[in-house]
């Protein structure tokens, strides 16, 4: 009963913010709003309670002081523009592909169809869809629809990130971009303190919350920056090396799928190639080489080719440490 | 606890009117319940309690009455809601991550989709649609053809496939169940004949995909498999991690994680193939030690590293 009544009182709530053109006192809220207690504490705590409620469902409340009140009140409102959807004009067949894409990738903890229920809900014709396995599956994390919001209103948002090296550090970052790549959630973005393009893995960001600044605080990029690199080996602080890397012909076409498309490859008239990988983490370089196992070799540089060597010779001593 | 659940009922309810409204000659109950994703009982139930309600002192046009009449759903409100609640952050990600996602997918397939992604921009912000990115693994686009083929078409396929846990290569023939990224990686889950057995098969250690003429078997009693299998009788290592490679573990299972004093971590992993290991020790060094090693791979380390550093004479 309690929860029964508490959707008629929310939705009345709503309904007089939305229809009100000047910010609401609390107390004409609690005469006009039916079911709330009529104990001044019992009745404070249901209202904050219940603005809670409705700002967690993305209902934008918003409290502002009243004009010529004195002593000086605040009232609270709902601005028609920031509530009400926008209106996209959805084809049927468009809001049908888009619900064949929330059936056919399965995003963890992510919101399910309700997200089309502001465009008239799941289309009619549809059904044979909902018993397919999913086509793709992709990990959530509660931080991905903060970072999202802050990519829309530019806001610049600081976090406290453990790097794949050293110790956690805040960071101020303004977000362009969410990108999943080789299993995992990354936020690209301007880096403050590097003054660069960066890249952080989502599930390395330490604070459950993240800080965020007003909105506007960038100006927008779009499609300048560049997409993340798909290779391990090219997520490393130092400059980039090149090096020279043979695969037997056996591997060959293994190795094709593992560098990113532009990288040149010669190949050999035995089959064999030489693919030209360029680098700048060389633990995640030697990772690529050394998986081919005795199938593959650096050429060159001699540099790189001789601290593989070198590599390998510590290894096959059983050194330890 | 009815916190949870209020929720969605008021988001509910705040799309769901607006909707409604535009619809004056009602909507068939049963109509609602599928659009909205909802049962009939919770449905009339909510709608019930809301009756007529509005803020006092309940003029006519201030009201919002919603009813059940003829099995049709009416509703009438003021004007103030003549439209649906915006999406929150977490739906506007839901819709654009699953378009990507798709798209990546299908690239040839989107027309509607890519069209519905640029109109949403309206609705959640003209940057948004475009700021995700999903990829969801490596695979050669004629693999990926040829696979969907031999599904569409339910035949069985022969693959030059790499086994990376035993370095080997070799020719399968696999009735194919489903295709799918997990994890960032592309899969085919199918009955493998060599095995008699299901297997996943990733899709960028397939050197090339045959479709046979052959139908593939029925299989209806198949069970999902997970790309990372092991169970209780998977051998165990202890591994010792350097503390700049901690992130390390977070790659792979771990029964047991724990801190060591210098800021490293001591973890307890199934290892289901020896050579995967192997390859871990070898890229590694000195910062990944074996420190309980009942199978004897860190033993396998210096005979490889040695077969290896043999083709760099001269």
């Amino acid at each position: 009963m309690a929860s029964i009544d508490k959707l008629e009182r929310l939705i009345t709530l709503t309904e007089l913010l939305l229809a009100a053109e000047r910010p609401v006192r609390v107390d004409e809220i609690r005469d006009r709003v039916p079911g709330y207690a009529e104990n001044d504490v019992a009745f404070r705590r249901m209202f904050e309670r219940d603005k809670d409620d409705l700002r967690e469902m993305g209902i934008p409340i918003e409290v502002e002081p009243l004009p010529h009140a004195d002593p000086p009140t605040v009232g609270y409102r709902l601005r028609r523009d920031r509530y009400f959807l926008r209106d996209p004009g959805l084809d049927p067949d468009e809001l049908a592909a888009l619900h064949v894409a929330l059936h056919l990738v399965r995003f963890d903890g992510a919101a399910g169809t309700d997200a089309l229920w502001a465009f008239g809900g799941a289309p009619m014709d549809e059904g044979s869809e909902e018993a397919e396995a999913p086509l793709a599956s992709l990990p959530g994390d509660g931080r991905l629809p903060d970072v999202l919001d802050a990519i829309a209103e530019r806001r610049t948002i600081t976090f406290t990130y453990r790097s794949r090296h050293g110790e956690p550090r805040v960071r101020h970052v303004d977000p362009h971009r969410l990108e999943f790549q080789r299993g995992s959630w990354y936020l690209t973005g301007h880096d403050h303190e590097r003054d660069a393009i960066r890249h952080f893995r989502i599930d390395r960001i330490l604070d459950d919350q993240l800080v965020r600044s007003e909105p506007g605080a960038f100006e927008p990029v779009g499609s300048d920056v560049p997409p993340m690199p798909s290779e391990a080996w090219r997520y490393g602080e130092g400059e980039p090396v090149e090096a020279e890397v043979l695969v037997d012909a056996a591997y060959a076409t293994l190795a094709r799928q593992q560098v990113a498309p532009t990288t040149p490859i010669l190949e050999r008239p035995d089959g064999s190639v030489v693919l030209t990988v360029a680098y700048n983490e060389p633990s995640a370089f030697r990772g690529f080489v050394l998986g081919f196992l005795e199938h593959a070799e650096v050429l060159g540089p001699p540099d790189v080719r001789a601290a593989m060597v070198a590599w390998l010779d510590e290894r096959a001593a059983g050194e330890r440490s | 606890m009815t916190r949870p659940q209020i929720g969605p009922r008021v988001q509910r309810m705040l799309t769901l009117l607006p909707w409604l409204r535009a619809r004056p000659d009602g909507v068939p109950v049963d109509e609602v319940c599928a659009r909205f994703g909802v049962d009939r009982r919770r449905l009339l139930a909510d709608i019930e309690a809301l009756g007529r309600v509005g803020a006092a002192p309940y003029l006519p046009g201030d009201v919002i009455d919603v009813f059940v009449d003829g099995d049709r759903l009416f509703a009438f409100m003021p004007l103030s809601f003549t439209r649906p609640l915006r999406l929150t952050p977490a739906q506007a990600l839901t819709l654009v991550a699953a378009s990507q996602a798709l798209l990546a997918a299908d690239p040839d397939d989107g027309g509607p989709l890519r069209r519905a992604l640029a109109k949403l921009a309206t609705s959640i912000g003209q940057d948004v649609p475009e700021a995700v990115r999903v990829e969801l693994g490596v695979a050669d686009a004629a693999v990926l053809d040829t696979l969907r083929r031999a599904l569409g078409e339910g035949r069985k396929v022969e693959i030059d496939y790499y086994s990376a846990g035993r370095d080997e290569h070799g020719t399968r023939v696999v009735d194919p169940f489903h295709l799918a990224s997990m994890g960032g990686q592309w899969y085919l889950s199918g009955w493998c004949h060599q095995a008699d057995d299901e297997r996943l098969f990733r899709l960028d250690r397939m050197a090339s995909v045959r479709v046979l003429d052959e139908p593939a078997g029925p299989h209806p009693d198949r069970e999902a498999v997970s790309p990372f299998h092991y169970d209780d009788t998977t051998p165990r290592v202890e591994l010792g991690v350097a503390p700049h490679l901690r992130w390390l573990v977070e790659t792979f299972p771990c029964d047991d994680i724990a801190e060591t004093a210098d800021g490293g971590v001591r973890a307890t992993v199934p290892v289901a193939s020896r050579l995967w290991l192997l390859r871990l020790l070898l890229q590694y060094g000195p910062d990944l030690q074996v420190t309980r090693d009942p199978i004897g791979v860190a033993a396998d380390v210096p005979a490889t590293a040695a077969r290896i550093r043999a083709r760099y004479r001269g």
